[in-house]
């Protein structure tokens, strides 16, 4: 069934039809469907809602009722915050700013006729359509590991039972057990994620299993803040990480999850927790559009339009726009540009030239945090950087400290301007 | 009337008003926020001051602000900046351009506004309670 709003009113009864009968009058506003309620979409759909203040019409398009942030999960594991405090649900999104939220998924866009098909079958129609899915894992890309092993073996980067069951299989490894991590190549989400993930279960296991050992064989000869996490791991964990680069064999590695074994470099060992996280790719989501170019969907950096389709715009993660990380922090310093070039389009509004930011935080143990940021401007090619820093090694623990409490303020602002 | 956390209630903002006469103001920095500075005394350019704000212009520069500060926070290892009064923002984010100020996030983000920028953040922050 095509659920447009003039099928609706037609085919139903008159209650509905007079429930619906304001938005009816308004059918010449403009539509903007958001897909993706996370750290790009759920901004872009607040602030398109908040700022056209009713003269958009606009739609968001999710799955989850519960939307557990990637950010701050890592510090889940560590001890630091409980699942729930770290679940956000859409529920001011919808009576607050009036925006429809759907939980559902997509999964056909036609760009030709402008519409959005749900699994639930349902077609929405768009002016503009925001696509901010997120990632998938590109299949194949750890040799013995699919997604169907992600039980035995999880990814945890997409937050909530993932990271859940993860922290299960820690604690339950046997006294100096061994933990493994296949850390991903090149680009992927939140690029000192694994190795803040790595802090936080040696943070775990230091105080329940103190003895076990952690091994990470990664594809990449060296990775984000790593300097600094080094300098933690030597003076917080000491002997208890093992992190294998390139140089010594790390990206020539496979995994069983049935035995448990973790091979790397030709070696075998056997594996009491395994932390696969698999190369990346833009959300299906933007391959089903027909807008992606290799594993990400190029944007214009002006207004985060896609390269390909100009009523499509795509945040955060799925995207290739230049020099910004894939992070929480970026999609949503992405999402304003894109929701003031939306209105723009739409009603007129007022453009400014695009700006964005970015700041990671990561924790390597109690008060022990670390940031590093930069700032970017749009160019005709890229987003391109500008300026930027990255915390110091041998910092004063009173700054350290200090840095910890900014990301947990950091945390609960970012988390309010998402979902109101 | 703007309203406080009891926090920014015990912080001084003491503007000297043409201290020197070569337009140049002298604005004490006193415990405006957490963190540490390189001196207590700042030269604020009167040109700053004189520029009228542009809050529209303002209110899109501030939904970057608005991902660490959060309107109705606790403030809690980020301060709440919104219904602060004008001089204020001012002097603080000139403080942080100039590294006078330190904080890495905030000298980052205060190093990319012009004088401009900086008054039309300050007049739109104010505007709200
Ligand atoms: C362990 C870890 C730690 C991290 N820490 C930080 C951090 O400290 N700071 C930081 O800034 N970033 C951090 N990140 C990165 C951050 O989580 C991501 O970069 C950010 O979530 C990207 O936002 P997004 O909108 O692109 O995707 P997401 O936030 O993943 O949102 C995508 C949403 O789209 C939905 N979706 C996907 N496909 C469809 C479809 N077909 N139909 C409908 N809905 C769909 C999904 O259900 C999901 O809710 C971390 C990530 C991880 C994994």
């Amino acid at each position: 069934m095509k659920l447009d709003r003039r099928n609706f009113i037609g085919t139903s009864a008159a209650i509905a039809a007079a429930m619906a009968a304001p938005r009816v009058m308004a059918t010449g506003k403009p539509r903007v469907v958001v897909v993706g309620g996370g750290a790009g979409g759920a901004t872009a759909a607040r602030y398109i809602a908040k700022d056209s203040k009713g003269a958009i019409d606009v739609t968001l398009v999710e799955p989850t009722r519960n939307y557990y942030t990637c950010f701050f999960s890592n510090l889940y594991i560590g001890g630091f915050r409980s699942l729930d405090s770290i679940g956000h649900s859409y529920g001011n999104l919808a009576t607050e700013y009036g925006i429809n939220v759907v939980h559902d998924w997509a999964v056909g866009i036609d760009r030709g006729s402008k519409t959005v098909t749900l699994a639930g079958g349902a077609t929405l129609n768009y002016d503009r359509l925001i696509l901010s899915p997120g990632i998938d894992f590109i299949d194949g890309s750890v040799e013995g590991w699919s997604i169907n092993a992600q039980n035995k073996m999880p990814h945890a980067y997409k937050a909530g039972s993932q990271t859940e069951l993860l922290k299960a299989q820690i604690e339950a490894m046997p006294q100096g057990g061994v933990f493994a991590m296949v850390a991903p190549p090149n680009p992927y989400r939140c690029p000192p994620g694994p190795y803040e993930r790595i802090s936080m279960t040696a943070h775990l296991l230091k105080a329940s299993n103190p003895t076990a050992k952690i091994i990470v064989a990664d594809p990449k000869p060296k990775f984000s803040k790593m300097g600094l996490f080094q300098e933690g791991w030597g003076s917080h964990y000491s002997g208890m990480i093992d992190w294998i680069g390139s140089e010594f064999g790390g990206g020539n590695v496979s995994v069983d999850p049935d035995a448990m074994t973790v091979t790397i470099d030709g070696e075998v060992t056997k594996v009491d927790a395994c932390n696969v996280i698999p190369a990346m790719k833009a959300g299906r989501i933007c391959e089903i559009a027909g807008i992606t170019e290799g594993n990400w969907a190029p944007v214009s950096a002006h207004t985060m339009q896609s390269r390909v389709d100009e009523n499509i715009h795509v945040l955060g993660d799925a995207s290739a726009q230049g020099d910004m990380p894939k992070s929480g922090y970026s999609a949503n310093s992405q999402a304003k540009v894109a929701a003031m070039a939306v209105r723009g389009a739409l009603t007129g509004s007022k453009v400014f030239p695009a700006k964005f930011s970015n700041t990671c935080w990561s924790l390597i143990d109690t008060n022990d945090g670390v940031k590093v940021g930069a700032t970017y401007e749009a160019t005709d090619e890229k987003i391109a950087k500008i300026d930027g820093f990255v915390s110091k090694t041998g910092e004063a623990a009173d700054l350290r400290k200090a840095t910890y409490e900014e990301s947990i303020g950091w945390y609960s602002g970012i988390t309010a301007d998402m979902f109101g | 009337m703007l309203k406080y956390n009891h926090k920014l209630l015990s912080e001084r903002v003491t503007v000297r008003m043409l201290k020197h006469l070569f337009a140049v103001q002298t604005v004490i920095l006193l415990g405006f926020f957490p963190g540490s500075v390189h001196s207590d005394e700042i030269d604020l350019p009167a040109e700053i001051l004189n520029l009228d704000g542009d809050r529209e212009y303002g209110e899109y520069l501030a939904s970057d602000c608005k991902t660490c500060h959060e309107a109705d926070g606790t403030g809690d290892g980020i301060p709440n900046i919104h219904g602060r009064p004008r001089i204020q923002l001012i002097t603080l984010l000139y403080a942080y351009r100039e590294k006078i100020k330190l904080n890495e996030v905030m000298q980052m983000q205060a190093g990319r506004l012009s004088n401009e920028e900086i008054v039309a953040l300050a007049a739109y922050f104010e505007g709200l309670n």
